[in-house]
């Protein structure tokens, strides 16, 4: 995977630290605010990185997500002090559930995307650079997991094609016969996965893996940019947490709408979590206009 | 060398029994947890015998009343509703008489011990004790008398055409006022000063209603907050809420009980059919009933 992105090229640290901070705040934080400048950043990072693929991606799958979470709520939390209706099993269906329930889609939503970017960026091997000293077997077997997937797909996509070159393809014949070249090709690929699993464990195994003293290369190393970027994640995760202490994200829900006066102090903890959810954006956009400076003026 | 290779041997029984003390001493917020302290002891005897933590007056009438009321009417709601509904003010004296004549005195204590009960449930009003006993002792005393002819069903009936049926209800959460400092922090602005949910107000009923019929009506017409689930193994519904106070929100052995006429059910509200002038009284509790005098009926 290459890395396209300014962020991407930072050291691992910063990427780790950046997206262990971000993903908690957004799961903590129900500021209806807060929640949409991460949604917001989230998916402006999410189409930075991948274009219209993430755009696919929101619009397909993010989208039904949010409405269901968004009716589903209100069907299963009745409390709140305004009550709009009576649902037909008797319980009171009340503003406050709408809204938290339309609060909490956001916050799933959000959340998701953040990991798809933390996907794109956090690869492997960083990963297993960061944790393999204190976590050996941990960071050998979340990488595999992590690897095994996109494998999967495009084995199952060699074998379909390859099976359909002999007629026996999911997407030709009756339903019966779909049905079962479907079971043929899923078989296969049981067969393929348990014996490729083996493989690769004993492969592994045999070159050291998962063994304490064993060391990786990587070519990873702080430099100045990466200092001020962690100077900078430090700075705004000491800044955040002092506002969340003091309740400077407070939102309540239940049993009624409540949450912390907006003034100019609160406000600038709200700003400085919205500089923290664009900090990739800008950094790329900031490389990306010297860069062109710099080709303009050769 | 050992302990290098053992390391996890006593590494883990370790970090377990560390697990296992802050959770017992962090776990539950009802009062005094944390270990076994002075002021819990007594509660879970009383929440078995019922009666040492109510005041002495009202003790003996409590334990009489269930014994006395208890078994008729959750044996045989039906006929009770077929035959005695009759006048509005004949449903204790009536069921007492048609199950035994012996239930009878017993029926006695308990209607004049109701002030006490209700004086002892809800000490911080002031005002409505005076409604209730008006609603109930009156009647009963009255009606006593005739009581004793086992034959007394047959002039009722055409008295039961022209007059609807009643009961009367109350929510109160006084309870919630001497245990603020359980009570979750969101929740504190929405407990009432006097801790009245809803006064008691006469609700008219249909034959055969049962008491979560009631209770829903009468929350409905009064624009309160009620939130309630079923619950298939007892068929009944359980009330998880009401005007957004939930079980649990006061400590953890906090939740709504319901008496009627002054005698705590062991059972869910579903399952109690209304007789004409019931006192059904909603009552929070923050100790298992025992705060409210029910604990009995909690087991």
């Amino acid at each position: 995977m290459k890395n396209r992105d300014a962020f991407s090229g930072c050291h691992p640290v910063v990427n780790f630290l950046y997206f262990a901070m971000v993903l908690v705040f957004a799961m903590c934080f129900l500021h209806p605010v807060c929640l949409g400048m991460s949604l917001v950043s989230a998916l402006a990072y999410s189409i930075y990185l991948k274009g219209g693929k993430a755009v696919r991606f929101a619009v397909l799958y993010m989208l039904p997500m949010m409405v269901l979470a968004a009716v589903l709520n209100p069907a299963f939390n009745h409390g709140g002090v305004t009550i709009l209706a009576y649902l037909p099993d008797g319980n009171p269906l009340t503003l406050e559930s709408i809204l938290y329930g339309l609060d909490s889609a956001v916050l799933l939503v959000g959340v998701i995307v953040w990991f798809t970017c933390f996907n794109e960026v956090m690869t492997s091997d960083k990963f297993v650079y960061l944790f393999g000293r204190i976590i050996p077997a941990l960071s050998l077997v979340i990488s595999m997991t992590l690897r095994f997937v996109p494998r999967f797909v495009e084995q199952t996509r060699t074998i379909s094609q390859s099976q359909k070159c002999i007629g026996r393809d999911a997407s030709t014949g009756s339903v019966w016969q779909r049905l079962r070249n479907g079971a043929t090709i899923l078989s296969i690929m049981v067969t393929w996965a348990l014996e490729n699993a083996i493989e690769s464990a004993d492969s592994m195994k045999s070159r050291g893996y998962g063994l304490p003293g064993r060391t990786a290369f990587s070519i990873y190393r702080i430099d100045e940019r990466d200092k001020h970027m962690l100077l900078w994640l430090g700075f705004c995760g000491v800044y955040i947490i002092s506002g969340w202490i003091t309740g400077a994200f407070y939102w309540r829900f239940i049993p009624s709408i409540k949450h912390v006066e907006i003034t100019p102090f609160t406000l600038s903890f709200m700003l400085v979590y919205l500089l923290l959810c664009l900090t990739p954006l800008i950094l790329n956009v900031k490389e990306d206009n010297t860069w062109k400076r710099l080709r303009s003026g050769i | 060398m050992w302990w290098k290779k053992n390391k996890f041997k006593v590494i883990v029984p370790v970090l377990i029994v560390a697990v296992l003390v802050v959770a017992f001493y962090f776990g539950g917020d009802h009062r005094g947890s944390g270990s076994w302290g002075t002021d819990t002891s007594p509660s879970p005897a009383a929440g078995t015998e019922t009666v040492p933590e109510t005041t002495a007056s009202a003790s003996p009438s409590a334990s009489a009343s269930p014994a006395a009321s208890a078994s008729p009417s959750p044996e045989k709601p039906v006929p009770e509703q077929s035959s005695a509904p009759a006048a509005s003010r004949t449903p204790e004296p009536s069921a007492a008489a048609s199950s035994s004549p012996s239930v009878s005195p017993s029926a006695s204590p308990e209607a004049s011990e109701t002030p006490e009960a209700s004086a002892s449930a809800e000490p911080s009003a002031s005002a409505e004790p005076s409604v209730e006993p008006s609603v109930e002792p009156s009647p009963s005393p009255s009606e006593m008398p005739p009581v004793s002819p086992s034959e007394e069903p047959e002039p009722t009936p055409p008295e039961q055409e022209e007059h609807k049926l009643t009961c009367t209800l109350s929510i109160s959460c006084a309870t919630i006022l001497d245990n603020m400092e359980l009570c979750d922090p969101d929740k504190r602005e929405i407990i009432p000063s006097d801790g009245w949910i809803l006064g008691p107000v006469t609700v008219e009923f249909e034959e055969g209603e049962s008491a979560f019929d009631v209770l829903q009506r009468a929350t409905r017409e009064h624009g309160i907050h009620f939130e309630y689930s079923f619950s298939p193994f007892y068929n009944s519904a359980y009330v998880e809420g009401i005007a957004n106070i939930y079980e649990f929100d006061v400590g953890e052995l906090s939740g709504w009980m319901y008496s009627v006429n002054d005698w705590f059910p062991g059972f869910g509200l579903s399952g109690y059919a209304v007789k004409d002038g019931d006192v059904f009284k909603w009552l929070y509790t923050c100790d298992l009933g025992a705060d409210i005098g029910g604990g009995y009926a909690v087991g």
